[in-house]
């Protein structure tokens, strides 16, 4: 009967002692993460606090995150100085149609390196790789030249071309090793009731392939969204600004500069792409790493 | 399939068309410039009553020159004219996008001008603009914290060693006796010019470790202790000064709209002088109107252009400019305009004049800019020793000319 | 018949072409083009001088990028690979640790907390890294200048080589970080969790799991991701660019090859030099991509269904 009872107690303490651990494991990971958690967050945090205060509040030398009195003054300024809906209006614009033309040329093409095998294939698929490691500011003066000589130069149509050419070969890529993952059977299947390859890759591969389409759709729109040496370089009439362009100019005017005005475009113009990436977020691993960083 | 491809291209196509025209539908001209609403006003009006029904277009460009440089040649994109200050213009006459304006402007019009104006517009014997107003920085200054307003207030410094003293006793943590943007070579300048010391000599040659520029900055170095040593961008400067953080400045004249709206009771008074007798020497950038050449093919939109660079030139035009940018007008009839010659800011950039240098506008100068602002940090924020830093550079300098050549 | 057997060979050959002609012919305008062209450049003497009516001159930007302009091109490519590596060497480490400290069992709250580390790779490059300059970096206003001042120190954090090198790789740090730990979790997910505890049943301290059982289970599936922020750490203009020299310059002087191609033709207008050193670069990457990119050593792997 004793050694019964040493026993279930021997137990219980040492699930006490597991338990004990546990709880201090997870207080000291909550309390990690949390730290870190800030510290990402900071320069945010920061800049919300500064975008909602009076000028005069950067001067403080005080550590506070926020402001001693809320004010919306930088948000009106921000939107009767600048003309920021128009900004947002192109880029809203500009990214829409990368994404659909992106899509719409890279769907064939990666259907057409995925399923078929036909020469030169291989080495395209290389030169394709070698062609994206280059760092496109290099040529810049030459893509200008190119959007020149095709009259686009100073339009929202070059900056569309110049856009689409750049994130084709992302398209392709990613959309190719999805594909590749989707059994050919399934294809082969639906071919033996009569349908074309295009209905093929409509009605079957297409509505498969959905995370890889959300994911190379929405890294196709934050690239637009975060593009601004193009955007800054080839643009100079202010009716087609983008944001990046924008905030790149709010910066740079001597004459203007004010640093909570600046804080809050910074703001608005991350909103929204925020706000896209966090719906898409829950598919960014299977149609990622599923997909474009394999060959 | 082929439906699709379709699809994708009509769609290419439409967007491609549709967004290219509407940039350029060639009836108005176009100017860019960098100026504020106030500048555009005026000169708008002008248009307005001196060629009712012509139409022009102000277009604000923050990185003038960079576009230039792009678009100069290609019709589509480039403006008709542009306002900028005058040192970009032996970087574009040499490209070749200027059109000269002998043969476009009768030089009658504009030739009683400050002179000073007249020859910045001027590279190697060829006159590229129609000057309309000329700034330089001025050494502004807090009244209510030091100056003559209140005798309980520390007295103006003349001299730069009394500035010295001054910015000693002064400065602390949250407030300093004197700002300027030390490491931007635009400002630094001055103690340069002042100095005695060319950063580019009129041949072309840089002059970086020059005994006049090394000991120039040598002198300049002590000021910099009491400063914000690492942050000494314009946003900072002004900052600073609309805070009441600093009591003296040197700043462009454009800092002024925005302190009297801060309620900063501002004076102007003249650059201190230095050890050997002369005062700081800054800069001053002559803001004048050039036309491009390829717009000027065609003799009608010549002559439109010709119209319009010629309206303004006009002393009620210029004298009004003046006044709403905080310059001084190039015409000299302007300054006899109601207003113009009791200006304190105009009187004050006029009398500045007599000891500013115009910048220099030979292409070489991009170099010398960058030279001299890497020379500026080397020394002020990361402490080395000029000499050397200087050779450095200058050798840096002469490669980087021999290269552009 | 045999005719028909060779048109059926031609458009078998033809098909995936024609499927893929406007994805190719997209790239080959916007992409090919202008490094064919930029290579052009750099054959011609197109400088300021020469703007318009430049010509051929031969190899003489080439000379000059070993001669004349040497001591900067050679520094800028010194930089460049030392930038790559420290980037790459914190960003997996870091990475790893975070991704396993995500994967704890003890942790209820990781989709929140891994919700939270990601909101940097959401924000626009260029956003956060004005906010970074002027936000936490700036000498006056600077949360992190604030800080250190506080403490007592004064901090140069953009003007001095060093400290500039450092902060921008800070910089980097916090935008490349999120995707890096969300391909080494993903990739910790799908490791056979069996792995884990058999290790545990033979008495492996937890280093030697991560060592020698975690790491070589992930690295084929996370190499493919590492390459390609590999090249994305090389190919990083934007960071030093807007950091040190535009729009507002700080006076460090840390330009990494990428920016000095890029000064040279947009600063200093030697496009022709410039796209000498443009074209050194793409050499580096084409010899570094084949070096690699493991799909350029198995030759004649066929992947796919087909």
């Amino acid at each position: 009967m004793a050694a019964a009872r040493t026993w279930e107690g021997e137990i219980a303490r040492r699930k006490a002692i597991e338990k004990a651990k546990t709880v201090s494991k997870s207080v000291f990971l909550n309390a990690f993460f949390i730290v870190i958690a800030f510290l990402t967050l900071l320069p945010i945090i920061y800049a919300f606090g500064i975008s909602f205060g009076e000028s005069n509040s950067l001067l403080s030398s005080s550590l506070s995150l926020f402001p001693e009195r809320w004010t919306l003054e930088n948000y009106i300024s921000l939107f009767e100085d600048y003309d920021i809906l128009t900004w947002f209006g192109n880029t809203l614009l500009l990214a829409v149609s990368t994404v659909v033309l992106v899509l719409a040329i890279s769907i064939p093409a990666a259907y057409a390196f995925s399923r078929f095998r036909f020469h030169m294939r291989g080495a395209t698929i290389r030169f394709l790789i070698i062609l994206n490691a280059f760092p496109s500011v290099l040529s810049l003066y030459s893509v200008y030249t190119l959007v020149r000589e095709l009259g686009l130069s100073n339009s929202i149509g070059g900056l569309l071309l110049v856009y689409v050419g750049t994130m084709a070969i992302f398209g392709l890529y990613n959309l190719k090793g999805y594909f590749d993952t989707i059994p050919y059977e399934i294809e082969e299947a639906a071919r033996m009731d009569g349908c074309s390859t295009f209905g093929v890759i409509m009605k079957i591969l297409l509505p498969l392939a959905r995370p890889a389409l959300a994911v190379t759709g929405v890294m196709v729109l934050i690239y637009v969204w975060n593009e601004y040496i193009f955007a800054v370089t080839f643009i100079s009439n202010p009716d087609f600004y983008t944001l990046a362009s924008g905030l790149y100019g709010l910066q740079a005017q001597e004459s203007t500069g004010s640093w909570p005005v600046f804080f809050a475009a910074s703001l608005v113009v991350s909103a929204p792409i925020l706000l896209v990436f966090m719906l898409a977020q829950r598919h960014m691993v299977s149609g990622l790493s599923a997909g474009g960083v394999k060959e | 399939m082929k439906k699709h491809v379709a699809i994708a291209m009509a769609g290419l196509l439409a967007v491609a068309g549709l967004s290219s025209c509407g940039s350029d539908d060639g009836g108005s001209l176009v100017i860019w410039h960098d100026k504020t609403d106030a500048v555009v006003e005026v000169l708008r009006k002008a248009i307005e009553e001196k060629l009712p029904g012509e139409k022009v277009e102000f277009v604000k460009r923050d990185s003038m020159t960079d576009q230039l440089k792009l678009v100069g040649n290609d019709p589509s994109s480039c403006p008709d004219m542009y306002i900028f200050a005058h040192d970009k213009i032996g970087l574009f006459a040499t490209i070749g996008i200027l059109e000269q304006l002998d043969g476009l402007v009768d030089p009658s019009s504009y030739e009683e001008s400050v002179p000073l104006a007249l020859d910045a517009m001027e590279y190697q014997g060829v006159n590229y603009g129609v000057p309309l107003y000329y700034e330089t920085t001025l050494f502004l200054y807090n009244r209510d914290l030091v100056g003559d307003k209140d005798p309980s207030l520390p007295s103006l410094p003349k001299t730069s060693e009394e500035l010295y003293s001054y910015m000693k006793e002064y400065t602390d943590g949250r407030r300093y006796g004197f700002v300027e943007q030390h490491s931007t070579p635009y400002y630094a300048s001055a103690w340069i010019n002042g100095w005695g010391g060319k950063i580019l000599h009129d041949d072309g040659t840089p002059g970086l470790n020059d005994q006049a520029v090394v000991d120039s900055i040598e002198y300049h170095r002590k000021f910099v202790d009491y400063m914000p040593r690492t942050s000494a961008d314009y946003a900072t400067v002004n900052t600073l000064f609309l805070e009441e953080s600093a009591d003296m400045v040197i700043g462009g004249p454009w800092m002024i709209p925005s302190a009297l709206e801060a309620g900063i009771d501002i004076g102007v008074a003249p650059m201190p002088t230095l050890p050997n007798g002369k005062p700081l020497s800054p800069y001053s950038g002559v803001q004048g109107i050039q036309a491009l050449k390829i717009k000027c093919r065609d003799p009608e939109r010549r002559a439109r252009i010709k119209a319009v660079m010629e309206c303004f030139v006009d002393p009620e035009v210029q004298g009004e400019l003046a006044l709403v940018s905080g310059c001084a007008p190039a015409l000299l009839d302007a300054y006899e305009v109601d207003g113009v010659r009791d200006n304190a800011i105009v009187k004050a950039i006029e009398e500045q004049a007599a000891t500013a240098i115009p910048m220099p506008s030979r292409p070489e100068m991009d170099i010398m800019w960058s030279e001299l602002g890497y020379l500026l940090t080397d020394v002020n924020m990361n402490g080395a020793g000029v000499r050397e830093t200087a050779d450095k550079y200058q050798e840096e300098a002469l490669r980087l000319i021999a290269q552009m050549q | 018949m045999k005719k028909k057997e060779g048109f059926r060979r031609f458009e078998r050959e033809a098909r995936p072409w024609l499927f893929a002609s406007l994805s190719l012919l997209t790239i080959l305008l916007v992409v090919v083009f202008p490094i064919g062209h930029t290579v052009y450049l750099s054959f011609t003497n197109m400088g300021i001088y020469n703007y318009y009516d430049y010509s051929l001159i031969g190899f003489g930007n080439y000379l000059d990028a070993f001669s004349l302009g040497s001591a900067s091109f050679l520094r800028s490519l010194g930089i460049t690979i030392l930038w790559t590596a420290l980037n790459m060497a914190l960003q997996l480490v870091i990475a790893y640790v975070l991704a396993v400290l995500l994967n704890s069992p003890h942790l209820r709250l990781r989709k929140l907390y891994k919700a939270l580390l990601m909101i940097p790779w959401a924000m626009p490059g260029y956003v956060s890294i004005l906010l970074w300059k002027n936000g936490m970096f700036n000498g006056q206003f600077g949360y992190l200048s604030k800080i250190f001042s506080l403490l007592g120190v004064d901090v140069d954090f953009l003007s001095n080589d060093i400290m500039a090198f450092l902060s921008c790789t800070v910089v980097n740090l916090w935008l490349a970080l999120p995707f890096m730990i969300m391909i080494i979790d993903g990739a910790l997910q799908s490791v056979n969790r069996e792995l884990f505890e058999s290790a545990e049943l033979d008495g492996c301290n937890a280093i030697k799991k991560h060592l020698f059982v975690a790491i070589p289970s992930i690295v084929p599936i996370v190499s493919p991701a590492v390459l390609i922020t590999l090249f994305t750490t090389f190919k990083q203009f934007d960071i030093v660019n807007l950091m040190t020299i535009s729009p507002v310059g700080t006076g460090a002087h840390i330009e990494t090859v990428i920016v000095y191609a890029y000064q040279q033709a947009f600063i200093t207008g030697n496009y022709g030099y410039s796209g000498a050193v443009a074209t050194l670069i793409f050499l580096l990457v084409v010899l570094s991509t084949v070096f690699f990119d493991p799909s350029f050593r198995k030759k004649g792997a066929k992947h796919g269904s087909r």
